[in-house]
């Protein structure tokens, strides 16, 4: 009976790991398919010199947004950060429109920095029919890993 | 043996503890003793939205010799200390502004707490690292503190 309980218990654990690590990584792709449909890539190239003059203290997770305006991602743990910044354009109920999205990711310990703007006026991207409350808590599924994952498929890192 | 054991691990923590408590409370009566310094001290209320969204914490802290930023979410509490500084030399440092934002998403309660001086105020410190260290201490409840003894209501 008790195995029977344990298997049970790890089958429940192991499904509900994979659905987490398999949302959070469909929103990742999500992101590279906007990052690709709008296009422009803005690399910062002082982005190493301007850190190099600052300290780190603490730890980061939070999410902060304005409906149908913005949402800013930031999460600092053992010395690499990561800032998403995604915002929108609204036209109507049914469309959510990505205008741009930045990225700022840094590794202190593997020395590793990558600062990106990406936005074009003549190209946008629909969320299609998403709403800004759904995608909001998508994006609360990310980890700095699915952020890494993210920027190694986009030849980034 | 155990008991014993048990009893200096107690202290040890409590020790440490009170360590901790101390070095917020430092920084806290620093924060306030800066804002004190200056001859004007500015309340703005800020327009949030009813559409405003947030999750997550945060105790974050980034720092140079030519500024702090301290970013605190907890709860339905958000709130950054900035100061902007320069010259950290002969245990002295030149603070040119010192900024609260406040927002209290539960109490409705959103606004920024500004001084600023264009020539600079001289503190006395002990080093930049120190400095750093203890402001990168200060939680919610040290800046709910600051803002009260400035005579800002708090609920």
């Amino acid at each position: 009976m008790k195995k029977i309980l344990l298997f049970l218990i790890s089958v429940i654990i192991s499904i509900s790991f994979f659905s987490c690590s398999v949302s959070s990584r469909d929103t990742s792709e999500q992101i590279i398919e906007m990052i690709e449909t709008i296009g422009l890539k803005e690399i910062d190239q002082n982005f190493y010199q301007d850190l190099k003059s600052y300290d780190y203290h603490g730890d980061a997770y939070y999410l902060l947004g304005e409906k149908n305006e913005y949402i800013e991602l930031v999460m600092y743990y053992k010395q690499k950060y990561v800032q998403l910044i995604i915002e929108f354009d609204v036209i109507d109920d049914t469309s959510l429109i990505v205008e741009q999205i930045k990225v700022e990711y840094f590794d202190l310990l593997d020395e590793m920095y990558v600062n990106f703007d990406v936005y074009d006026e003549m190209n946008s991207y629909d969320l299609n029919e998403k709403s800004y409350e759904d995608f909001f808590i998508e994006l609360e599924a990310l980890s700095i890993s699915d952020i890494e994952w993210m920027l190694t498929s986009l030849n980034l890192m | 043996m155990m008991k014993k054991v048990n009893l200096v691990l107690l202290i040890l923590l409590l020790i440490f503890l009170s360590g901790c408590q101390s070095k917020s409370e430092a920084a806290r009566e620093t924060v306030y003793d800066i804002y004190e310094m200056h001859s004007t001290i500015v309340l703005e209320d800020v327009s949030i939205e009813d559409n405003f969204f947030y999750s997550g914490f945060s105790s974050y802290t980034t720092a140079s010799d030519e500024d702090f930023k301290l970013i605190l979410l907890k709860n339905d509490v958000y709130s950054e200390l900035i100061i902007k500084w320069e010259d950290f030399s002969n245990e002295e440092v030149t603070i040119k502004l010192i900024q609260i934002i406040y927002y209290d998403f539960e109490n409705e309660a959103y606004f920024t707490v500004k001084s600023e001086e264009e020539d600079g105020l001289i503190l006395d410190v002990e080093s930049y690292d120190e400095l750093v260290f203890d402001f990168s201490k200060i939680r919610i409840d040290d800046i709910q503190w600051v803002l009260e003894k400035l005579g800002y209501e708090i609920e």
